[in-house]
């Protein structure tokens, strides 16, 4: 532990107020986290005050707008969907308390709780770290995660997703089967596998045989989800003669992530809530993805 | 081999601490008042729609501010809102308010967004050409006892550092753009940020009767690494 005061040590105050103001960079914030770990610290401590600032810029600003209604009404929807879910888990909490029989992960799907069969239900990129609601559900229930027993593979889950009622399938696909423009990189010869989503919980996998590794300090996989009940033609360089119109759509950031030899299962981290899964597409990005894709596609997936 | 991302993914045990009890405590003492926050953690049904009642005006205006497009900027509100009803049950209500806490994850998802590409919160675009001349301020009385706490700790600083912070908080300048903006040394431009924020925390400490170096003075924390 440091003696003299953090307060006195520059560099540790610099990436401090620069982590609040502006964010840090990998690097920086390696550092970052060493240097207040000498102090004993997060290395959050400039957010505080520069939160504080934000809130009275915002309010002491005359043009200050309240979001559009459209916005307010999507967030209440996003706020029913996901109060309904948590309210079907503490159904299914009370109902197994009650039965007095223990959850197992290993269970059938019927026996765990479920959300309602819509595909309008979706979580988006909260749960999205989570496999399956079963999972979820006993992470969520307060001292329930110990008596959980050991957590199934990501191939046992895949398999375990594969048999939900609201699970759709779809094969990775050439491009030129897609009809889609040829990507410059070479990284989908051999590729196979499929991706594997539960409309119900917005939570899915993809899996891979053949795609390429790849340098994550170099370049990344990002997916993206393109769905059915999203507007589309905000991006109208993106169309492409013969295939939907649905390119044009801005897509969801379904996650960045690194690929490997052999099988690679990877689990999908949608950043907003999907309607209908339409078609995924793997881009090739700068590390740490973007959120504007030039689309530079690997392969593509459709589901049904 | 498997790659790094698809290590078993072992769900995180993220549930806040549990605050169903407030439902049986609410039943016992009606004196007790228990904030937005610590309803949506206690799933208190209604409770998310008052929270972004409550709160929309301050995030879509932050969101708005550092997002490159509207597009953007609604899907940052989602995701925003979303954290902050994850991490609604780390808000101590006794550190800080609720608006403070809002603003702290808002920040953080908007940077955390704005990384993906590269840029930084930079609306430098607004005063290029001019001398910022700062927030059109409402007067005092509109204000919430949070922001006016916070004007008056800003009001302690020196006019320099009061500027610098301006253009590095709210307009989202680089240092190097502040030092060209403003003819101050690089140096001194960050040492303006060092030390004004520094005192900024210390006000706001002093105001809260909870000064405590080293020690957390914000309204609770959301579950983030020190990440970048």
């Amino acid at each position: 532990m440091n003696a003299r005061p953090w307060t006195e040590d520059e560099r540790l105050v610099d990436l401090m107020a620069e982590r609040a103001i502006g964010g840090l960079s990998e690097a920086e914030s390696e550092e970052l986290e060493a240097l207040a770990a000498q102090y004993g610290l997060r290395g959050d401590e400039l957010d505080m005050p520069v939160a504080a600032m934000d809130l009275l810029y915002v309010e002491s600003d005359l043009d200050i707008q309240a979001p559009p209604d459209e916005v307010v009404s999507s967030l209440l929807k996003l706020g029913g969907r996901v109060a309904e879910e948590l309210r079907q888990i503490d159904e299914a909490d009370a109902s197994a308390a009650d039965a007095g029989r223990e959850l197992r992960l290993a269970g059938t799907p019927a026996e765990a709780p479920r959300p309602s069969q819509s595909g309008a239900l979706a979580w988006g990129g909260w749960l999205a770290a989570a496999a399956c609601l079963v999972v979820a559900a006993v992470a969520w229930w307060p001292g329930a995660a110990e008596q959980a027993p050991s957590v199934l593979t990501l191939a046992e889950r895949v398999d375990q997703m594969r048999s939900l009622p609201t699970a759709v399938t779809a094969s990775w696909a050439g491009l030129d089967d897609l009809g889609l423009t040829e990507s410059p990189h070479a990284f989908d010869r051999g590729l196979a596998g499929e991706v594997v989503w539960d409309e119900a919980t917005d939570t899915g996998y993809m899996v891979f045989t053949g795609l390429a590794g790849n340098d994550p300090t170099q370049l990344q996989y990002q997916l993206w989800i393109f769905d059915a009940e999203r507007a589309i033609g905000d991006l109208p360089q993106f169309a492409v003669e013969g295939f939907p119109p649905i390119l044009t759509q801005r897509p969801v950031d379904g996650g960045v992530f690194d690929s490997g030899d052999g099988e690679v299962i990877i689990p999908i981290d949608a950043k907003l809530p999907i309607g209908q899964a339409a078609l995924f597409a793997i881009t090739v990005e700068p590390p740490g993805g973007v959120v504007v894709s030039d689309r530079d596609i690997v392969t593509a997936a459709l589901p049904g | 081999m498997i790659s790094t991302a698809a290590q078993l993914d072992v769900p995180r045990a993220a549930r806040l601490p549990s605050l169903r009890s407030l439902k049986g405590l609410r039943s016992v003492s009606k004196t007790v008042e228990i904030s937005v926050l610590e309803r949506v953690a206690s799933e208190v049904p209604g409770a998310f729609d008052e929270l972004t009642k409550q709160f929309g005006g301050l995030v879509w205006t932050l969101s708005r501010r550092m997002c490159p497009t509207r597009q953007d900027a609604e899907d940052a509100m989602q995701d925003i809102f979303l954290a902050v009803w994850k991490s609604a049950g780390r808000y101590d209500s006794s550190q800080g308010s609720e608006a403070t806490f809002v603003a702290t994850i808002a920040r953080r998802r908007l940077i955390d967004r704005l990384r993906k590409t590269g840029r930084r919160p930079d609306t430098s675009v607004l005063i290029e050409g001019a001398e910022p001349t700062g927030v059109r301020e409402r007067d005092e009385a509109e204000l919430s006892e949070e922001a006016k706490r916070a004007r008056a700790a800003l009001k302690q600083l020196s006019e320099e550092q009061q500027r610098v912070l301006q253009l590095a908080v709210f307009h989202g300048l680089s240092h190097e753009k502040i030092s060209t903006s403003t003819g101050l040394p690089l140096g001194t431009v960050k040492a303006h940020i060092r030390r004004g924020l520094i005192r900024m925390r210390e006000i706001l400490a002093e105001q809260d009767g909870s000064r405590q170096d080293g020690t957390d003075a914000r309204g609770g924390r959301e579950e983030t690494e020190v990440s970048p």
